[in-house]
């Protein structure tokens, strides 16, 4: 019997009680992320065929590292970051900017409009674009034509079909960027503005004086986010170009599905996935160092 | 000690909500929605969709077969099976059937994962495209149940010769039984001819079809046919396949460097470069072309008869169909684009009931016609063929016996090796396409390129 109220009192002390709350998500962490994360760095050493698998060591990482697709599908990846990103952040902070301002009349129904991208169904908004961009029935290309312009091969041309992902992508986040800009500029201090205002400094002045100053870690923050976020782009090329014309729009992460799911490759597409790891892992890391906090 | 409990304390409160939760995943009927925009080459791909509902199970009866069964498919095909079962309850009263039309990818992905994960989740018949059926053989070997194990043998010579050796694995055992086959051949728009003055009739090589296309571009403004350039080369499998050849040879060797290939790619190219192919966008844009006719032709599989009239129900009479042209002279006229396959899974509770019914639907005369007639989903199995049904003139198609025609094509079909890298070969022969079209490169050099790059991924030999 005594051991027993012993034990009933060990079961819920203030000690083990935090542990007790924390148990189901640590748990569910473990089952669904520790232990596929370790079991697909295990499958990107295996071959398998036949439903039979082989320790293969590096081999499937040698065969990434010679494969030409895996290196058009990334600089594919790059100059849609390159382009697309700093687009969007500078449109961004402009709209954040005007939604900012004083002289704006409907600030909510604005922003709630720019936000609304963000939290529309993906594949609903892929496929209104793939209907508009359409070559021979497309709207866009209709609305061109009214105005005397040649039909444009949106989603059909390798250049065209990049700007088309690009504008797909940048209409998509540019709102959902705004916001979280939005929310830096209202920590920035009016008495900075209003003191820069008596030493005489104009608006454009205060933009970039203070303004871009004091956005810096918001900015940071996005521009991590956007990065790692283009990264793994997948949804847009899937549904509006399945990778063409000709592997012009081919990203890393649609690569991956596809050996993974269309060419049953789980062992190749692991490889794949951890060499994307790596590399966001190696940016992230770069952008930090570089635009970091420098005070500290 | 006290780590020990905490964890085990930990384990419970999670299977405790894991018991909360609880339920049955993966396994919800979904209504049908197809056309994910990619190609579709099955008649499977009619957007209309009617699904007659669940005929009523009775329980009684005798029959030492019963259980449960679940199928999966999409679309017409599923509608088709839908339509099988009051007949295949009326031989084995005391199985209930099941068919769930899920969307096409969505069978693939759902497929493909339940397999990987050793078969849960898993319906126990299932849909699969003829093309697609050697990646799944290969790659989940015992996820199939071995028909030829179940007797399907003694059904081989009740089917064209050509979708025969598609079913079977390496042992040469069956593992799919056929169902629909797509004899392929031109639909052409009756009218824009006339209006150019063109036959038909006269339309012997695909050089006559390329001058046939010029003449109707002068007089109609009409192109000649429809090519989604980017993502498929179904005009270009076509011509592949009624020379015999294909993406690889009977030994699995890469053929895509084929004098054939080559000859075949270089009649698209040509086309393009004389202005008739029509660059469309997926599925949808191809409807749409047809439809409004600024394509006078479109060469096909047989199940594109179904969305023709589907999709343009008021252009009847306005469409005929007359065989693919032939490279030279007197050459092959038949090819095959397409078609679809049943497969028992192994994971079945309740595999015999899942065979019994592979095997009625796929070997039933009626059930054949039936799907034929509905949903315009063309059987291999060729006594199918002396039906009365396939003698008759069709009203929609210029009044053309075209049921007789396609049945004269499908016996006429050269094998072809799909292997189970097909899915990868589709991929760089239509970027090749992509390539000899919007860049005008050289079509042997873009060929070796994709032949090479598929050497490379496969470790197969180039031929």
């Amino acid at each position: 019997m005594a051991t027993t109220t012993k034990k009933k009192r060990r079961w819920l002390t203030p000690k083990t009680a935090p542990y007790l709350f924390i148990a189901p998500a640590v748990l569910l962490f473990i089952i669904f992320t520790v232990y596929p994360v370790i079991s697909s760095l295990l499958l990107s050493f295996q071959t398998s065929s036949g439903g039979e698998s082989e320790f293969v060591f590096l081999d499937n990482y040698i065969r990434l590292f010679n494969d030409p697709l895996f290196y058009k599908a990334l600089s594919n990846t790059f100059i849609i970051l390159i382009v697309q990103v700093p687009v969007m952040l500078m449109l961004a902070v402009l709209l954040a900017v005007l939604m900012n301002s004083a002289l704006l009349r409907l600030r909510s129904f604005f922003r709630i409009a720019f936000f609304m991208p963000a939290i529309t169904a993906l594949v609903a908004y892929a496929i209104v674009f793939m209907i508009m961009l359409d070559e021979n029935y497309g709207l866009v290309n209709y609305v061109l034509s009214v105005v005397g312009i040649e039909p444009v091969s949106w989603l059909n041309d390798p250049l065209w079909a990049k700007v088309s992902l690009m504008i797909a992508v940048t209409w998509r986040w540019t709102g959902y960027n705004m916001v979280i800009l939005l929310a830096g500029l209202q920590n920035i201090s009016n008495d900075l503005y209003e003191a820069a205002s008596i030493d005489g400094a104009g608006k454009v002045r205060q933009f970039f004086s203070i303004t871009l100053p004091q956005l810096r870690p918001i900015l940071l923050f996005t521009f991590v986010l956007s990065t790692i976020g283009t990264l793994q782009l997948f949804d847009e090329p899937f549904i509006l170009t399945d990778g063409g014309p000709n592997n012009a729009t081919l990203t890393i992460s649609l690569f991956l599905y596809q050996n993974g799911f269309q060419f049953f490759d789980f062992n190749y597409a692991s490889a794949i996935a951890y060499v994307l790891v790596i590399i966001i892992a190696i940016l992230s890391w770069l952008q930090f160092r570089v635009a970091g906090d420098r005070d500290e | 000690m006290k780590a020990w409990k905490t964890m085990v304390a930990g384990a419970m409160s999670v299977s405790v909500l894991a018991a909360c939760g609880g339920g049955d995943d993966g396994n919800e009927a979904a209504s049908g929605n197809n056309n994910g925009g990619n190609t579709n080459e099955t008649a499977e791909n009619n957007s209309g969709n009617s699904n007659e509902g669940n005929s009523g199970n009775n329980g009684g009866g005798e029959g030492d077969v019963s259980g449960d069964i679940t199928i999966w498919g999409w679309n017409v095909a599923a509608a088709s099976m839908e339509l099988a079962v009051e007949g295949f309850q009326e031989q084995y009263p005391d199985v209930n059937v099941t068919v769930e039309d899920i969307g096409r990818e969505d069978v693939y992905d759902r497929l493909t994962v339940g397999l990987a994960a050793g078969g849960s989740g898993l319906p126990d018949v299932t849909l699969v495209e003829t093309d697609r059926l050697d990646n799944y053989a290969a790659e989940f070997p015992d996820g199939f149940v071995n028909l030829s194990e179940h007797g399907f043998d003694e059904h081989e010579d009740k089917f064209v010769d050509s979708k025969v050796e598609a079913m079977k694995n390496d042992d040469g055992d069956f593992i799919y039984a056929p169902w629909d086959i797509g004899p392929a051949a031109v639909f052409y728009h009756v009218p824009t001819f006339e209006e150019a003055g063109v036959d038909p009739e006269s339309i012997e090589t695909w050089d006559d079809y390329m001058d046939a296309g010029e003449e109707i571009l002068s007089a109609t403004d009409s192109q000649m046919v429809p090519v989604d350039i980017a993502a498929d080369d179904a005009l270009f499998r076509m011509m592949l396949n009624q020379q015999g050849a294909y993406y690889f040879d009977e030994e699995g060797n890469i053929d895509l460097t084929s004098d054939e290939a080559v000859q075949a790619m270089s009649a698209i190219q040509e086309m393009e470069d004389r202005g008739l192919v029509q660059n469309t966008d997926g599925w949808d844009g191809t409807v749409t072309a047809t439809v409004n006719q600024t394509v006078a032709t479109v060469p096909f599989g047989v199940w594109y008869s179904g969305t023709i009239m589907d999709q343009a129900p008021d252009q009847s009479g306005d469409w005929g169909v007359f065989k693919l042209p032939a490279f030279e002279e007197g050459g092959n006229r038949n090819a095959n684009l397409g078609g679809s396959d049943l497969a028992a899974l192994s994971s079945s509770d309740n595999p015999e009931a899942a065979v019994a019914f592979v095997e009625y639907f796929t070997t039933d005369e009626e059930a054949q016609v039936a799907a034929l007639d509905e949903y315009g989903i063309f059987p291999s199995l060729t006594e199918a063929y002396e039906n009365e049904f396939f003698a008759e003139e069709d009203e929609f198609f210029n009044n053309q016996p075209i049921w007789e025609m396609f049945a004269e094509i499908s016996e006429g079909i050269p094998a072809a090796n799909y292997t189970s890298d097909y899915a990868r070969a589709f991929r760089y022969s239509s970027d090749a396409q992509a390539d000899a079209l919007l860049q005008d490169t050289d079509v042997a050099e873009a060929l070796q390129t994709a032949a090479e790059q598929l050497a490379n991924e496969t470790g197969r030999e180039i031929n």
